[in-house]
């Protein structure tokens, strides 16, 4: 058997809608023959449609941010005078109190109920050095996992315990290189059952 | 259409300073970390064996001076994401079948042949013989049944135009959603892919009876 698959171009070319119908006729009698390329042309129509919402995200970023912070600011003003516990999770008043920079937090949205399999953690980029240190905790807000990591994106390690049908705390905050901080304040999701 | 190469790509490619390349490497890693993570994640498997694949990409990507990224040019057609993502799969795969030997090459069952062929038949309305259904499979008229019933589908299949071909592979071979097919395919709306499923499953129906004999889906 042979196994002649397509150029990596011309299948993301044509995921993409880039292609002639002159040029489109053979990718689309090959791919109806390979499988593999079959896969590798919708995994790439994907990504596409993955950054085309994420573009249209984005660009509502500004507001969302001005709708985040203030949303911060309403839920956690009611915390600020409290005396902490000593272990416990509360970086995100700290931060806004502190005048912090707010990084947006992707996924897991704010309340949302997540299956184990679809868990992770997606944050907005802060420059192409930065640092972030990610914390999941418990709703007691004791933590759970810590990691830093160059990343804005994270799944939780399958030997990491959570309970389904709990709710859970998490947070990311970056130390950049002005030594400023920032942070997506605290988060909150349920793990689905 | 051509494509414009990326910031993270033309520092790392066309840079002659290999301290200034290192740098590109690590921006550029920066920026596609998310991409080469989820094309490790797709080929499924524990925490570990997609590292193991998200470092056999890192690996390859890098390797003699980033040959593979090269082949990514200004008259490449797609954008760079979309290729990449394509070379990361094919990557991932490659790594799979030095892991696992070549037992994922595709087949009859593996492409989806059977399962298209079993579904067509199902969804072209054939009643199943209850006769066949009690008969034993190592019945060699059964057999030979069966093997005409497979012909019948595949003549049928082939003599569509490939562009119908591909989308009754990919809805009903590959399982995608309808979504993700009018997207590939450059459907303006599900609905119009719906509409081209329709009469072409009428038309199968019909080269299927006239072709073979009716009998139970497999």
């Amino acid at each position: 058997m042979t196994e002649t698959h397509l150029d990596p171009d011309l299948i993301a070319a044509y995921a993409e809608r880039r292609l002639t119908p002159l040029e489109r006729a053979p990718v689309e009698a090959h791919l109806a023959t390979c499988a593999e390329c079959r896969r590798d042309a919708s995994a790439a129509a994907l990504l596409v449609r993955e950054e085309r919402r994420r573009r249209g995200w984005l660009s509502a970023l500004p507001v969302v941010a001005v709708a985040a912070v203030l949303a911060l600011v309403v839920v956690l003003t009611p915390f600020t005078d409290r005396p902490r516990r000593s272990g416990t999770l509360r970086p995100g008043d700290e931060a806004q109190r502190e005048g912090v920079r707010t990084l947006a937090a992707f996924e897991p949205g704010e309340g949302s109920v997540v299956p184990r399999a679809h868990l992770r953690f997606t944050w907005q980029r802060d420059g192409p050095d930065a640092l972030y240190h990610f914390t999941l905790a418990d709703r007691s807000g004791l933590p759970r996992w810590q990691v830093t990591t160059g990343d804005t994106s994270l799944a939780v390690p399958d030997t990491l315990a959570l309970s389904p049908g709990e709710r859970y705390l998490w947070y990311v905050d970056v130390l950049l290189s002005d030594a400023q901080k920032a942070t997506t304040g605290v988060r909150e999701f349920t793990l689905d059952r | 259409m051509t494509s414009s190469i990326p910031p993270e790509l033309a520092g790392l490619i066309e840079s002659p300073d290999p301290a200034d390349r290192r740098k590109a490497w690590s921006a550029f890693l920066a920026r596609y970390n998310r991409l080469l993570l989820k094309a490790a994640a797709s080929f499924g498997g524990d925490y570990d064996a997609r590292m193991d694949r998200y470092r056999h990409m890192v690996e390859e990507l890098a390797a003699d001076d980033y040959r593979r990224l090269r082949a990514y040019h200004v008259h490449s057609k797609s954008s760079f994401p979309a290729w990449l993502t394509v070379v990361a799969r094919r990557l991932c795969l490659d790594l799979n079948r030095s892991q696992l030997g070549r037992a994922d090459r595709p087949s009859g069952s593996a492409d989806g042949t059977r399962t298209l062929r079993r579904r067509l038949i199902d969804l072209a309305g054939e009643i199943p013989d209850p006769d066949a259904l009690l008969a034993s499979d190592d019945d060699p008229a059964n057999q030979v049944e069966e093997e005409e019933r497979r012909s019948a589908v595949d003549r049928a299949l082939a003599e569509l135009p490939p562009r119908d071909q591909l989308l009754l592979r990919l809805r009903y071979a590959d399982d995608l959603p309808v979504r993700t097919i009018a997207n590939l395919m450059g459907f303006p709306t599900i609905f119009h892919v719906y509409r081209r499923l329709r009469p072409l499953l009428e038309q199968l129906k019909q080269r299927l009876a006239d072709h073979g004999p009716p009998g139970r889906a497999r």
